[in-house]
């Protein structure tokens, strides 16, 4: 266990550079003493005040003792009162600021307001107040210190612990019976640990400031003691004639002070298990893509009605565990006015294709193309994108919520777009209300001032719609745009969609999961599966007919409101999907391990897409007219 | 044996103007060893009646039965009742595992709490319980986040079973589960149902899953239950417009089937529900269509129970036929 977090801590680069850092602090704080005490107490009478030079790294102070010396010997006591402190203050916070947490809601209000009423005064001024009532020190300034510090750390904690015990888990358990004494050690401090735990190396830094400021102030520690602080109010008073005497005590401090922080940062992320065990992903290569994009692109006449051509769509993400691949070449073909689906499991890789071919795939991801037209342009999706033509491409997702921007008024969001392309305030504004009307927003002009969080869901999710609408796209992309909705207003949102459609003329990529979606909604259907397309055609061969195995399971599965329960128990695909990162993959068809008709050669070679009875097929054993019927 | 039974169950969230009756005047019965469906838009309460019914949201109610125990209100002993005979599953099952416990280790707990000391019958094992819903043994040594979705999802079926509970109240359990893990976890629910003799409240607002799973069905609007019955009744013949325009939203798997809007609007702000029947404004058959239909807004329809097989409309008994009659499609 320990091991496990020992190697956390020096996984990452930050992490190592600052545990090697305290290693070293550490290390000098115990043998600085040892080694330098004699130095740094040899008083010469002929070196005072002397500047930097081999025999006096940091020069010498008054009294002709030598700096460096005195710095590496005062490095224990520093670091004994910092941690002193903070030890005090953590104690006294976490356990008053768990306790408040967990008192009765009247009582947790007044003390937490009492907690406030000395946040506000500094921790500094508070340390300062103590010292004088406890007289100064190496005890009293710990303790001091550590009083002073404990109201934010109080403070904290009941937060923490607060906003933890308000969360879905911890009020199941309760209802579950798990007693208090399991809930408060394993429930609370196993979860606010790790800010905690961040929070103490923090507060040790900023100790180690306090008692160094006292010091400086001279209430702290009392000569013949010293501190870095002491060293650091000596040196001050030469600051102009001797630098270094100061510089020196003060580099320590600071460096102290971050390998803290990085300890800090470090130990909390090995103390997770979920982000010690989490995989993180590394930026990609984009060179390709801006080379690619650099290219001329001169329009192309041959493009007839193909509003978007891609072919051989690959997207991968380089990460330290491997290669993470969740499209693996899949051909897109749309046609003006129509409207295609993609559906698909989750993870199979929908979502991906369609911000790659939006050019919104993320910065570390690999996108490439053997080919990628849209409106007869070439070029790659995210050179597409950032040119003129991009605008007519629209982009609708599944998360109304989030998809707004929140802090910013409907109709400045609808209409930033447009004017940037050079529409007059004016007209932009009229469109703006226009669309809103199209989407059937109800009082459209009123609707420009509001903001998204005034706004339901379904509300949201059309005046995405609109948005898009306002640069008169020729595709609008649309992903799972109703999975988070009720199907009344599912039925809003997608007849607003056919209504545009048919209107404008725009084609539409329907991305979703609900098999009775696409074939209410879309011509053609491409099915996918582990990160390529398994079937399209017609929506009516592919619903009614499929010929994949794996459509036909997606089909069993569906529960719909005729499908009467008993006669038929809807099938669920066994196995799992291999994933994007190429576990469970086998090397011939990624759906061998769940495929209940597979045969010999399934194993060996990746089965293409191919003409099947009906539209295309990516299978050996497909099934044929005679089975279709 | 009464499993569940609750008569006028109210929940409000804040206070004054901003105060949002959730959930009033509700009553249910689960039937025993059979499933209760709760469907409705999402904002109708039906989380807020399970959460009350838990406990986990505070309400009050005239009467609460739990496994033949009647209470008359929220006390201790009605709060052990329900610990004891009622569990229940959410739709988030990542949000209702402690990140720093193993799955063994939560069920475990579960297991060993007091509460269960008074329970009859043998304890199971985690391993024993893992099986039960159709997991291999070695997830009890993973994390919550080291499983899928639909792993995730029978692991806290598991947890729950490990109360021994007589009710088992699932909230949305598959709503965020492709179709084939659905499937798969609601073939699992009706095993376990045969098997452990458990009443179940299934909760969803997919009608076609609700109507698939349970025996009798109420449908919720505006925290009121405005239809209920046998689930084929209710969701085949509904006679609540409300009813009916949920079923007719529901996209049928049927290609060049026509695009079905039977409801324009979106339901008004739960703080100020409308006036007589609080569907009014969006009722295809009501005063919006039929302005002699004044009682529509005048006269409140009310809340029925669930045993009572109803429907809370002046016009129900002709809701059905006007509304194929009047169905608003969209043309495509
Ligand atoms: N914690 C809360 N605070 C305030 N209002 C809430 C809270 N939870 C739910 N509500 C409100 O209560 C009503 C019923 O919600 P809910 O029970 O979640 O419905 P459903 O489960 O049917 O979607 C809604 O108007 C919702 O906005
Ligand atoms: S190629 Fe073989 S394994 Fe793949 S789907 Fe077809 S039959 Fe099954
Ligand atoms: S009472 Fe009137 S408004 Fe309400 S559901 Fe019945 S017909 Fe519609
Ligand atoms: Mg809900």
């Amino acid at each position: 266990m320990r091991n496990k977090y020992l190697h956390a801590l020096f996984r990452t680069p930050s992490g190592a550079v600052g545990s090697l850092t305290l290693l070293l602090i550490i290390a000098l704080a115990v043998v600085g003493p040892l080694l330098w005490h004699d130095a740094a107490q040899a008083e010469n009478v002929t070196n005072l005040n002397l500047g930097v030079s081999r025999d006096h790294l940091f020069g010498t102070d008054g009294l002709g003792r030598d700096v460096f010396a005195r710095t590496m010997v005062a490095t224990r006591l520093s670091l004994l009162l910092a941690v002193g402190a903070a030890v005090v203050g953590a104690i006294l916070g976490y356990v008053v600021g768990i306790v408040i947490a967990v008192l009765p809601a009247q009582l947790r209000r007044v003390c937490l307001a009492a907690v406030d009423v000395s946040l506000s005064f500094p921790v500094i001024l508070l340390a300062i107040v103590f010292v004088a009532m406890f007289g100064g020190g190496t005890t009293s300034t710990i303790v001091a210190i550590g009083i002073a510090f404990a109201p934010p750390l109080a403070r904290l904690s009941s937060n923490l612990a607060l906003a933890e015990s308000r969360k879905e888990y911890f009020r199941i358990a309760r209802t579950l019976g798990v007693p208090t004494r399991t809930l408060l050690p394993r429930y609370l401090l196993a979860n606010i640990a790790e800010p905690l735990l961040l929070t103490f190396f923090y507060a040790i830094g900023s100790a180690l400031v306090a008692v160094s400021a006292l010091s400086f102030l001279g209430i702290g520690v009392q000569p013949p003691s010293y501190d870095w602080g002491v060293l650091l109010v000596n040196g001050f008073t030469l600051l102009y004639v001797q630098p270094a005497a100061a510089l020196g005590p003060a580099a320590m401090i600071v460096v102290t002070g971050i390998g803290l922080a990085l300890v800090g940062e470090a130990s909390a992320r090995a103390a997770n298990p979920r982000l010690a065990g989490a995989r993180r992903r590394t930026a990609g290569d984009d060179a390709q893509n801006a080379q690619a994009a650099a290219e001329p692109t001169p329009d192309d006449p041959t493009s007839d009605d193909l509003v978007l051509d891609v072919r051989d769509l690959r997207v991968a993400f380089d990460t330290p565990a491997g290669e993470v691949v969740p499209v693996r070449g899949i051909d897109l073909r749309i046609r003006k006015g129509e409207v295609l689906g993609l559906v698909g499991e989750s993870g199979s890789g929908k979502s991906m294709t369609a911000l790659a071919i939006a050019g919104l795939a993320p910065a570390n991801a690999r996108v490439t193309t053997e080919r990628c037209r849209f409106l007869g342009h070439a070029g790659t999706p995210a050179g597409l994108r950032s040119r003129r033509i991009g605008q007519r491409l629209a982009m609708v997702f599944q998360d109304p919520a989030t998809s707004l921007n929140p802090a910013m008024r409907l109709g400045t969001q609808m209409t930033e777009a447009v004017r940037a392309g050079g529409v007059g305030r004016r007209e932009a504004v009229e469109r703006a209300v226009e669309r809103l009307t199209d989407v059937r927003i109800p009082a459209p002009a009123s609707r420009l001032r509001d903001f998204a969080n005034q706004l339901s869901g379904g509300q949201r999710q059309r005046v995405m719609i609109a948005m898009g609408l306002m640069t008169e796209p020729a595709l609008i992309v649309a992903d799972e745009p109703t999975t988070a909705l009720d199907v009344t207003v599912q039925a809003q949102v997608l007849s607003v969609l056919r209504d545009v459609n048919v209107r404008s003329g725009a084609s539409v990529l329907l991305i979703s999961h609900d098999m009775s979606v696409i074939a209410q909604m879309c011509s053609k259907v491409a099915v996918m599966y582990a990160g390529a397309i398994v079937e399209y055609g017609d929506t009516a061969d592919v619903v009614h007919r499929p010929q994949h195995p794996y459509t036909r399971a997606l089909l069993a599965s569906v529960i719909t409101l005729d499908h009467s329960a008993e006669s038929e128990a809807p099938a669920e695909p066994g196995g799992v999907a291999p994933s994007a990162d190429g576990r469970n993959r086998p090397g011939g068809c990624s759906y061998l391990a769940r495929c209940p008709i597979a045969s010999e050669r399934c194993a060996d070679e990746i089965p293409p897409l191919m003409q099947g009875a009906a539209g295309e097929v990516a299978c050996w054993n497909m099934a044929d007219k005679e089975q279709l019927v | 044996m009464t499993a569940l039974e609750v008569t006028d169950l109210r929940v409000q969230y804040g206070r004054g103007a901003r105060a949002v009756r959730a959930v009033d005047g509700v009553s249910l019965a689960v039937p025993s060893g059979g499933t209760l469906g709760l469907v409705g838009e999402s904002g109708s309460g039906k989380s807020t009646v399970a959460r009350a019914l838990v406990g986990l949201a505070h309400g009050s109610f005239q009467r609460l039965v739990v496994a033949d125990a009647e209470f008359s209100s929220w006390s201790r002993p009605a709060e052990a009742r329900v610990r004891r005979h009622v569990q229940f599953i959410t739709q988030d099952p990542s949000s209702a595992f402690n990140p720093r416990s193993t799955i063994g280790a939560s069920i475990a707990e579960v297991l060993a709490s007091p509460v269960r000391e008074s329970a009859s019958g043998t304890a199971r094992t985690p391993a024993e319980l893992l099986e039960l819903v159709a997991l291999d043994t070695g997830v009890a040594r993973r994390y919550p986040h080291e499983l899928s979705g639909g792993q995730l999802q029978r692991a806290s079926i598991a947890r729950a079973l490990a109360a021994r509970p007589s009710v088992l109240i699932a909230d949305e359990i598959t709503s965020a589960l492709d179709v084939g893990v659905q499937a798969g976890i609601l073939r699992l629910l009706g095993d376990l149902q045969k098997e452990l003799a458990l009443s179940i409240v299934f909760i969803s607002h997919n009608l076609a899953v609700t109507r698939h799973i349970s025996d009798q069905v109420a449908v919720m609007y505006l925290g009121r239950i405005v239809e209920a019955g046998d689930s084929e009744e209710v969701l085949v013949q509904s006679r609540h417009p409300y009813t009916r325009a949920l079923v007719d939203s529901v996209p049928r798997l049927k290609v060049g089937a026509p695009l079905r809007l039977p409801i324009q609007s979106e339901p008004p702000d739960p703080r100020r529900p409308p006036a007589g029947c609080r569907f009014h404004p969006r009722c295809p058959v009501g005063p919006q269509t039929n302005p002699e239909r004044t009682d529509c807004i005048e006269h409140d329809p009310g809340t029925i129970a669930t045993s009572a097989s109803d429907a809370a409309c002046h016009y129900a008994s002709q809701a059905t036929r006007t509304i194929a009659a009047q169905d608003t499609t969209v043309p495509g």
